[in-house]
């Protein structure tokens, strides 16, 4: 691969393209309904020439997939690696060595069977879509990955060549990662809210049911009302046992076989039944660790950690989604303390990010007042004056819902509270469950203080601390303290001898 | 587990005495440029115009369509709305702008704004990627510009500085671009911010 004329990859590359160009087409949705629905319009009338059709679709996709892998050419050189694609628009893509963040691959149960993965390259320039190398040997990729060791990383020196397992993922904890997706709960929320709408059909289905049951059995007809309120109950259980066992397939599918493990100075974690991925994070680009705790697995004493790397993403807007961040689906307690010790190293020893910590400083109970005035109060009192105008005094039952907006507020503020060293800064918040994240002061990018006329008369303020990851807001802190951090913030940013990408 | 900066040729960082941190509330802060107020009332009447417009035709077509007679009620409301929109416009800036401001620092670059919400950003210039000047055909007509300097990740990370002068908008682009080479270049950190702060505040 030293040599200097352009490489192909493997011909198997062609299901990789293939892959990409049927993404393509699903992305532009409403192509794909317009053929979809003018298909429909023929198979009624000429059978024949829309098989034809569908045929003529499934060979263009071929040939452009061919024809992409064709033109799809890469080179190895001394400082970086090339990539030459494009069959009508031809794009060159530079990606040196020193800018390459991390190489995570793919490898599908087809690349599998044969031996062959596809490369994907974090850069931190907008590389975006396009560093990809797909279908190549891991070899290639073994000597890529120390071409890239090779390089002198000029913020971790002396890092240690050993490698060592972090974590593993067992078939219980993998179930665990299932049942604990608070997808899961939300979902089968919104099914016990549906469950009534179909009320109707269910006292249908019921009458048959009881009809049915009264000829052989007359005590259960006696128990008529009870039946009815079980067969919903029943029904709710199995559709959140549904939703449980498809979180845990899913689960599987992801992180079967998961494994964490630290090289030199480098994240890199494993996963997957079928498609197996693997990600590696270099250590000193993690920008923001975030611990989320939701009530299940508060409950089993789980975490699942994220750690976001200074993405190569758009420079205005949101993060992009399909950044390589480094996902640690479960993880203990001890576990969790050990991830954030390595993360930070030396810095942030201090701080723990485990939310349930006795050591978080809470935030100015003056935080429920703006939501419950907002929210609460003005809106119920104008529906209560609507209401009332118009259905007589029944309307004031709408002040009911300042109520619920207190308690809500009131929650969110008990699990607000922050924490910080001479590093690193901690934030704390959620409703139910607990959402930690966690940054060091020397990463940050920009630092704000703001102060609303309420926080102005209690001597208050809120602290933005805009990280290249996103940003973490400490709300109703004391003014004074406030000041203090974000001049600490801009001291520890402005003097830091270390890169902070 | 030697990994980390510990063993590195690393910066000291002896514990300093926070209450003898630089404060960023004791800065000199520098207004925004006078023909700011009347450059913003300019564009709020463009856009009030605008709307005046658009419900002037919508006053229009209602009184020209029978069937929309029902809805003929909402007309003097949008019309008074607008007024006392064009009138707060023209009021607004008077308040607002003169609470706006920046200051420049020998290691980063301050702006302050807001009347009820009031709020105050800083971005340190080594975390600067590059920062650019602009302005709309309006400011253009008042001789004014806007800098923005930009961070890494976010758009909510990015510090926008309204209402310059267009020289000195210019000015201190060039003095922060200047600064981000001067970090850059850990060597080098002669950049004079005395005298470039000097030619700022000119």
């Amino acid at each position: 691969m030293e040599a200097d004329d352009w490489l192909r990859t493997t011909p198997l590359a062609v299901f990789f393209f293939l892959g990409r160009t049927v993404k393509g087409l699903v992305k532009n949705f409403a192509n794909m309904a317009a053929s979809a629905a003018g298909l429909l319009i023929l198979i009624k009338q000429h059978v024949l020439i829309a098989a034809a059709g569908v045929v003529i679709g499934l060979v263009a996709l071929v040939v452009v997939a061919l024809l992409r892998y064709w033109f799809f050419q890469y080179r190895v050189e001394e400082n970086g690696v090339l990539v030459r694609q494009g069959v009508l628009k031809k794009t060159q893509l530079d990606m040196r060595f020193d800018r390459i963040q991390g190489i995570s691959t793919e490898q599908s149960l087809l690349y599998r069977v044969l031996g062959l993965v596809t490369v994907r390259f974090t850069t931190a320039g907008a590389a975006g879509d396009e560093g990809h190398l797909p279908a190549v040997t891991p070899e290639f990729v073994a000597r890529l990955r120390q071409r890239l060791d090779a390089q002198p990383a000029p913020q971790v020196a002396s890092s240690a060549d050993g490698t060592e397992t972090l974590l593993k993922l067992d078939g219980g904890e993998v179930t665990r990662i299932g049942l604990t997706d608070p997808r899961v709960l939300q979902f089968a929320l919104l099914g016990a809210a549906l469950t009534p709408a179909f009320g109707a059909e269910f006292e249908n289905a019921y009458k048959r049911a009881a009809d049915l049951a009264s000829e052989s059995l007359a005590v259960l007809a006696n128990l008529g009302p009870l039946l009815g309120v079980l067969t919903v109950v029943a029904l709710f259980l199995g559709i959140v046992l549904v939703f449980l066992l498809g979180s845990v397939v899913v689960a599987f599918l992801r992180y079967h076989d998961y494994e964490l493990r630290q090289e030199g100075s480098a994240f890199r974690a494993s996963a997957g039944l079928l498609t197996r991925k693997d990600v590696t994070v270099d250590v000193s680009k993690i920008q923001q660790l975030t611990v989320r705790q939701g009530l299940v697995m508060r409950w089993m004493q789980r975490h699942r950690v994220q750690a976001l790397p200074a993405s190569g993403g758009p420079a205005e807007g949101e993060v992009p989604d399909d950044v390589q961040k480094l996902v640690v689906p479960i993880a203990g307690a001890q576990t969790v303390e050990d991830l954030r010790a390595r993360v930070f190293g030396s810095e942030g020893r201090r701080v723990t990010v485990l939310p349930r910590d006795s050591r978080f400083a809470p935030v100015s109970p003056y935080a429920i007042w703006p939501p419950v005035l907002w929210v609460g109060v003005a809106p119920a009192v104008v529906a209560a004056a609507v209401v009332t105008t118009m259905f007589g005094s029944a309307g004031l039952a709408c002040l009911g819902w300042i109520v619920v907006v207190a308690a809500i507020a009131c929650q969110r503020w008990r699990r607000r509270g922050y924490l910080h060293d001479d590093d690193a800064l901690v934030f704390r918040s959620g409703f139910l469950g607990y959402r930690v994240e966690a940054a060091l002061f020397r990463k940050v990018q920009q630092v704000s203080v703001s102060q609303s006329p309420l926080q102005r008369r209690k001597n208050l303020a809120t602290v933005h601390v805009h990280l290249a990851t996103g940003s973490v807001t400490l709300p109703y802190i004391e003014c004074a303290t406030a000041k203090r951090l974000r001049d600490y913030i801009l001291y520890m940013a402005a003097s830091s001898r270390l890169a902070w990408h | 587990m030697p990994r980390f900066p510990e063993d590195l040729p690393m910066f000291v960082n002896p514990e300093i005495p926070i209450d003898a941190l630089p404060s960023a509330d004791a800065v000199e802060w520098h207004a925004l440029d006078a023909r700011f107020v009347r450059c913003r009332q300019a564009r709020n009447i463009v856009r009030t115009l605008i709307l005046f417009a658009i419900i002037g035709v919508a006053h229009a077509v209602v009184a020209n369509v029978p069937k929309l007679a029902d809805v003929g009620w909402v007309l003097p409301w949008l019309w008074a709305l607008s007024v006392v929109r064009l009138a707060w416009s023209v009021y607004w800036p008077v308040v607002d702008i003169p609470r706006r401001g920046y200051a420049v620092r020998d290691k980063d670059i301050l702006y302050k704004a807001g009347v009820f919400w009031r709020s105050v950003s800083a971005v340190p210039y080594n975390r600067v990627q590059h920062a650019e000047t602009g302005n709309s055909p309006i400011e253009r007509r008042f001789g004014l510009a806007r800098l923005t300097v930009f961070t890494a990740g976010t758009a909510a990370g990015d510090l926008r500085i309204d209402g310059l002068d267009e020289a000195n908008a210019e000015r201190l682009r060039i003095f922060v671009v200047g600064k981000v080479r001067g970090e850059d270049d850990l060597a080098a950190t002669t950049v004079d911010a005395e005298s470039a702060v000097g030619i700022v505040s000119a």
